[in-house]
């Protein structure tokens, strides 16, 4: 692979930066106020989703003002002496470029100093990361006699923290949009022109849907595909292994219930980049909506638990040569049943189990922290304090006063985990451990005495 | 490329361009070889010249050879000042030879390093003088204020520093100095740590030729490796006023 596209079709002027009008406008206003003095903001905020043209912009922006540019982004460390260093003498300092050219800031000749990625300061780790980052921009702000642009795709984490809060009143913000399809379509036939290659509309439309009006990632994606092509097909892209994932789940459930062809269902199987276990839950979830024959359905399901051994086993002895005979297994749903269904249902859908795990995640966590606790004076896993201790141990709960207050008490119990054991007011569970728990100090300290 | 220098030499040219860069792209061609280098900040840059009859041996053809400069400083540590370091390229390697000592590292990836363009400055006056005296005036600049105010006249170079309450001054008279040529006064502000850096950095020089306009650069002229070679840095000024 060449060049990037990327870089290589990256607007050189503001001129050629598809959409955002708007947000280009204030940019550009933003720029001749510097051109005229030190204006209101002497930064900017660019925020935005990925490849919606921040950093090209700003970019773009300093090559038709003739401005130099400095640039910091997530790959250099950008801690407090690094930005002190750069950032901060590059502000106050009149600038040489790259192509021999000396920029005086009072004649005009500005340097723009870019802060990109500007929400991934890792501003917590002490070493090697970014600490004072956050500072040493906003001092940096205060001093600059050379305009600043900060890029990121999320607006809150720029202006959290203390010196972020700092920022909102420094820096003017400016929104920029994600592409709209044809945008990102026009886009793509432009470079398809350049590059000479032949285009079908149906495939750059495929590839700027897919890219969810991510400018970058709909280049990088017909780089990925077109590059070396005299004509690109829609089949090309198909055959590049990427689609829509979840329409092609959809559809090799719809293809292995509908169909009454071994084969057929295992090619479509084969032909899925999915994880099996995931294949098998779309299947056992729509299998009733289609078998309506009891016998279709005892079978389809004899096959499934089947292929749920295989997949187990591949989970516990991690021996992923066994995926093959679950597919195996999968497929042969599709002839589980005796003839065609005349009948389809209107829709399949996505996995109520999946649904139901993730919805009920936040009981299961707390149910898992009681094991947890309990296990420990029991000298015992957790599963199997779930399995053999809890059941008792919840009756004699909820039962037993005191036990109750003592054990909350013992356990450290949050609030949730005591409603999950007992239908008394936990709050009231509560405070009666505290007293129980201030009892046993007592003893203990009079004991000792 | 091979080459053959003293130990001397290459850690004087590797500390000047540390003063300003990590890594840097090294040009060598059948007449010697030539470094450029601007700092991440874009506000000094330094050009470093070194005819083949600077090294001992020398054989190159036109290269382009990108350095990890703090590399070469630590292979350096292993020699005395008075040895003899010889360096030659093999495919993507860079193999040194101190003594009975080789050390090899791979070279770093020059496609993404831009040669910088040293820019072409009208600057009006100019002066010679030596190292010493401008080397004290950095230096008592340097525990007053972050910037240094330099100053030509037809009859004298200076140098101060004003801090909150602390001032400093170098004053050099017209017959201290070696040579001046200046028509009007000039004055600039620079960022002394700059400076101080480099002068540190310097080894071989005993005068600097500086040239100096109003607001505007400044550019210094020096010899390294013994007077072998040759060296110039720009630094842009201070931007005040407004």
């Amino acid at each position: 692979m060449g060049i990037p596209w990327v870089e290589k079709y990256r607007p050189r002027t503001l001129k050629d930066i598809v959409g955002n009008t708007q947000a280009i406008r204030e940019m550009l206003q933003w720029a001749e106020e510097w051109e005229k003095g030190t204006p209101k903001y002497k930064a900017l905020i660019l925020v935005g989703k990925p490849g919606c043209g921040k950093t090209s912009a700003a970019r773009a922006l300093a090559m038709d003002m003739g401005w130099g540019v400095i640039e910091l982004n997530a790959s250099d460390v950008r801690n407090e002496a690094n930005i002190k260093k750069i950032a901060m003498v590059g502000a106050v300092m009149d600038t040489f470029t790259d192509d021999g050219r000396f920029l005086s800031a009072k004649k005009g000749g500005k340097k723009l100093i870019i802060f990109d990625e500007a929400d991934n300061l890792y501003e917590g780790t002490k070493e090697g990361g970014d600490r004072g980052g956050k500072k040493a921009i906003v001092e940096t702000i205060k001093i600059t006699k050379q305009p600043i642009i900060l890029i990121g795709n999320d607006y809150y984490s720029i202006v959290s923290g203390t010196w972020g809060r700092a920022l909102r009143s420094l820096a003017k913000v400016i929104k920029f949009r994600a592409h709209t399809r044809p945008q990102i379509v026009k886009v793509l036939r432009r470079i398809c022109a350049i590059e000479n290659i032949k285009c079908d509309e149906k495939a750059l439309l495929s590839i700027a849907a897919k890219s969810g009006g991510d400018l970058r990632a709909a280049i990088n994606d017909l780089q990925a595909i077109a590059e070396g092509k005299k004509y690109l097909k829609i089949e090309d892209v198909f055959a590049a292994g990427w689609r829509d994932t979840r329409n092609e789940i959809y559809k090799t459930t719809l293809t292995i219930l509908h169909t009454v062809d071994y084969k057929t269902a295992k090619n479509s199987l084969l032909n899925l980049d999915e994880d099996p276990n995931f294949v098998m839950l779309w299947l056992e979830e729509n299998m009733p909506l289609e078998y309506t024959k009891p016998e279709d359905l005892a079978r389809g399901y004899e096959y499934l638990s089947r292929a749920d051994v295989l997949l187990g086993r591949v989970w516990r002895r991690q021996q992923y040569s066994l995926w093959s005979y679950a597919m195996d297994m999968m497929a042969a749903v599709s002839v589980a049943k005796d003839e065609k269904y005349k009948k389809h249902p209107k829709k399949y859908n996505f996995p109520s189990w999946l649904m139901e795990m993730s919805k009920s995640r936040k009981t299961r966590q707390v149910r898992d922290s009681i094991g947890i606790k309990v296990g420990k004076i029991y000298h015992t896993s957790y599963k199997r304090t779930l399995e053999d201790v809890i059941p008792y141990f919840r009756v004699i709960y909820d039962k037993n006063e005191h036990l109750r207050s003592l054990y909350t008490y013992l356990l450290h119990l949050t609030t949730e985990e005591i409603s999950q054991l007992t239908d008394e007011d936990p709050e009231k569970v509560k405070k009666d451990a505290e007293k129980v728990g201030k009892e046993i100090e007592k003893r203990g300290e009079g004991g000792s005495a | 490329m091979r080459a053959k220098m003293d130990v001397k030499d290459l850690k004087e040219i590797v500390n000047l361009l540390l003063t300003l860069v990590t890594e840097a792209k090294f040009e060598f061609n059948q007449d010697g070889m030539g470094v450029k280098a601007v700092d991440p900040a874009h506000v000094a840059m330094i050009v470093l010249d070194l005819p083949k009859d600077g090294f001992i041996e020398y054989e190159a053809e036109d290269e382009e050879i990108g350095i990890d400069l703090d590399k070469v400083k630590d292979i350096l540590k292993l020699a005395s000042s008075r040895d003899v370091i010889e360096f030659t390229k093999e495919g993507s390697k860079l193999t040194f030879l101190i003594g009975n000592l080789t050390r090899s590292m791979p070279l770093i990836d020059t496609s993404a390093m831009s040669i910088p363009r040293v820019p072409n400055l009208a600057l009006p006056a100019k002066v010679v003088v030596p190292v010493s005296d401008f080397t004290n005036g950095i230096k008592a600049a340097e525990s007053i204020s972050d910037n240094v105010t330099l100053k030509i006249t037809p009859t004298e170079f200076e140098m101060y520093t004003e801090g909150d309450e602390d001032v400093a001054r170098v004053c050099l008279p017209k017959d201290m100095i070696n040579e001046i040529s200046c028509d009007e006064p000039v004055k600039s502000m620079y960022p002394v740590d700059y400076l101080v850096k480099l002068v540190k950095a310097m080894d071989s020089a005993e005068y600097l030729t500086i040239y100096m306009g109003t607001d505007y650069p400044i550019k210094i002229e020096f010899d390294i490796a013994g007077g072998k070679g040759k060296a110039t840095y720009l630094l842009a000024p201070r931007i005040e006023g407004e």
